[in-house]
């Protein structure tokens, strides 16, 4: 009883945590005159000249946001895996405050963070600021996931690879990464999901030529029809589907890996 | 390979682990270091290995002074008390891996047969594909050893290596291991807290205490005749009575014998092994407080005229009855004239701040 009564709950939530999504489907779908299609200036037919039009309208946003994710990615990798090693394998009086201190912006409004950002370097380009903005949320992320991998693993084996002639080159390619590449990979796809979706620093420092995808987003929707914004939505969640399904895969083999003695 | 370890000192985080810790090592022979834990016996396999730098003292290696080398260039193989296998790869590549890297890199057609030499020493054949996650403790062990093995070191550092087994299968890892690192003729340095362990493979022992050597020589010496409570206590059960309590007490020692006359003005400690303790109808006369049967051999608590007690092994089925009486003597005495130790020592526990001193010994019916 208790065990149906679970299930009926799980497919409740579900049902309500997917229910706009199928809803933006069914919008970007369907051909219904009081969507306020043609409120749009161009007349708009069929699936494929809907998604056309929100390509010609977006595409330029779509750019920029895999311009930023491409930049942002392995940037947030490069800066937070050697920072997660350092705090783990070579802690330093103190280490554990800036290991703190490193994560907290995942705890500071996008806005708070955005006027820092404008305050401080308020110069820099645009792109260049729009990165910053995307690091200062996304190297947390990979700090605490490798560092966590870290901690799964016997520190003792840099120690058993150097007394076995590994120098330290040898080391990071033949234990070091092959080690930690699940949770490089995880943090890689935790980076991109973060980046590709954030919007209140996105927002805050867009111009109208540097503006990311999830920007745009709420410009469509405050200003297309039903129909071009759930298109655009779906658009957005292309890749994001499968990245979050991978998170899940891969999010679950490294727990149940870290949990082995 | 010599190892020569002089007045070595390491502290962490301003937490003294050894104080000024001599010792040599002689080629090929089994050193074996046994302290509690604490006494600073894994510091002393890391600064060995080169993981670790000594604050102060130097660590000669065939008469080179250490210092500054790496332990990638050290030629010592180093067996983890965690073993440390790499989890990524199977048995055979973790094996393969000192021959792949480094200055005992083998040519690619070299390092199987080498893998399969240790793996046919260690009886590794049928693991060699698996991952150490799929081992046993005793498997992965043995992993550990043919890894440390394979470059040919020229020293062998063994932390602990047995610790993570169960008892059974430590005795029996312990007599295979014992066998083996005989027959490679390796320089080996052993660490450990196993008495047994110790007794049984060491060729030289060193007794570690809160960092400072407390005894070193041959094991059945430092068993007999040690220089310091400590050791007594640390290597078997041990009575330690204070000499003028044991001399009051009528033929528990015979009173003939070269140490009768330094007894009574020597002050220290008398140091009766339970298993050198035997009926005698001459012997002192004392109170059985408990008795117990262990299979091997019988288990009794003694009191005796003054108060002091006993421990005594008797053969198996020989002990009187708790509540009787028994005339016992000592076969075997040693005398330590350590002031100031602490009798706690007797329950096998580091005692006071006792100096080690000169020992003397009785061998009364050898």
């Amino acid at each position: 009883m208790s065990r149906r009564l679970g299930i009926l709950w799980t497919a409740l939530i579900a049902t309500i945590l997917a229910a706009p999504i199928a809803i933006t489907i069914a919008g970007a779908f369907s051909r219904s005159p009081w969507y306020g299609l043609r409120s749009e200036g161009t007349p708009v037919q069929g699936t494929g000249e809907l998604f056309a039009y929100v390509l010609g309208l977006w595409g330029g946003n779509l750019l920029r946001s895999l311009q930023i994710v491409a930049v942002v990615a392995p940037l947030a990798l490069l800066l937070g895996a050697p920072a997660a090693y350092a705090f783990r394998r070579r802690p330093f009086p103190g280490s554990r405050w800036v290991e703190a201190a490193a994560v907290t912006p995942l705890a500071v409004p996008g806005i708070a963070l955005a006027l820092a950002l404008i305050e401080t370097a308020g110069g820099a380009p645009r792109f260049a600021l729009l990165a910053a903005g995307h690091l200062v949320y996304t190297v947390p992320l990979v700090v605490k996931t490798v560092g966590n991998a870290l901690e799964s693993h016997d520190p003792r084996l840099e120690a058993a690879a150097r007394t076995l002639g590994a120098g330290r080159i040898a080391i990071v390619r033949r234990l070091v990464l092959p080690l930690l590449a699940p949770a490089l990979v995880l943090s890689a796809l935790l980076v991109f999901a973060v980046s590709w979706g954030e919007f209140n620093v996105s927002f805050l420092l867009a111009t109208p030529s540097v503006q990311t995808f999830p920007a745009a987003l709420y410009l469509t929707y405050t200003t297309n029809s039903f129909p071009v914004a759930a298109a655009a939505t779906l658009v957005f969640l292309l890749p994001v589907v499968p990245a979050v399904a991978a998170i899940q895969a891969l999010g679950g083999a490294e727990l149940q890996r870290g949990a082995q003695p | 390979m010599r190892v020569d370890l002089e007045e070595v000192a390491f502290a962490y985080e301003r937490q003294q682990v050894l104080a000024g810790v001599s010792l040599a090592l002689a080629d090929g022979g089994i050193t074996v270091v046994i302290g509690p834990s604490g006494s600073g016996k894994s510091t002393l396999v890391a600064l060995v290995a080169g993981l670790l730098a000594p604050a102060t003292g130097r660590i000669r290696f065939a008469g080179t002074d250490m210092a500054g080398v790496p332990p990638e260039r050290r030629n010592v193989g180093v067996v983890f008390q965690s073993y440390a296998l790499f989890p990524h790869l199977s048995v055979a590549d973790n094996v393969a891996f000192g021959l792949t890297t480094g200055r005992h890199r083998l040519p690619r057609g070299e390092i199987g047969p080498r893998v399969r030499e240790l793996a046919a020493l260690l009886g590794l054949g049928p693991l060699l594909g698996r991952r150490p996650a799929e081992l046993s403790g005793g498997e992965r062990q043995r992993v550990a050893l043919a890894r440390a093995l394979a470059p040919r070191p020229a020293l062998l550092l063994l932390d602990e290596p047995l610790s993570a087994l169960d008892a059974s299968l430590r005795r029996q890892l312990r007599a295979e291991l014992a066998e083996l690192l005989r027959r490679l003729g390796t320089t080996v340095l052993y660490v450990t807290h196993d008495q047994e362990e110790a007794m049984l493979l060491a060729d030289h022992l060193v007794v570690l205490e809160r960092g400072r050597v407390a005894q070193a020589g041959p094991p059945l010496e430092l068993y007999r005749r040690p220089a310091h409570p400590f050791v007594a206590g640390f290597l078997g059960e041990a009575n330690l009575l204070p000499i003028a309590a044991a001399l009051a007490e009528p033929g528990l020692v015979a009173p003939s014998g070269p140490a009768g006359s330094i007894l009574p003005s020597a002050g220290g400690w008398l140091l009766v092994r339970p298993e050198d303790l035997a009926p005698d109808a001459q012997g002192a006369l004392a109170a059985v407080i408990e008795a117990r049967c262990l299979g091997a051999f019988d288990r009794v608590v003694l009191r005796l005229g003054g108060g002091s007690e006993l421990r005594a092994h008797l053969p198996a089925g020989t002990a009187p009855s708790a509540g009787s009486t028994l005339r016992i003597a000592a076969r075997r005495a040693h005398v330590l004239a350590a002031a100031g130790a602490d009798p706690s020592i007797r329950d096998g526990r580091p005692g006071g701040s006792a100096a080690p001193g000169p020992g003397w010994s009785l061998d009364q019916k050898e």
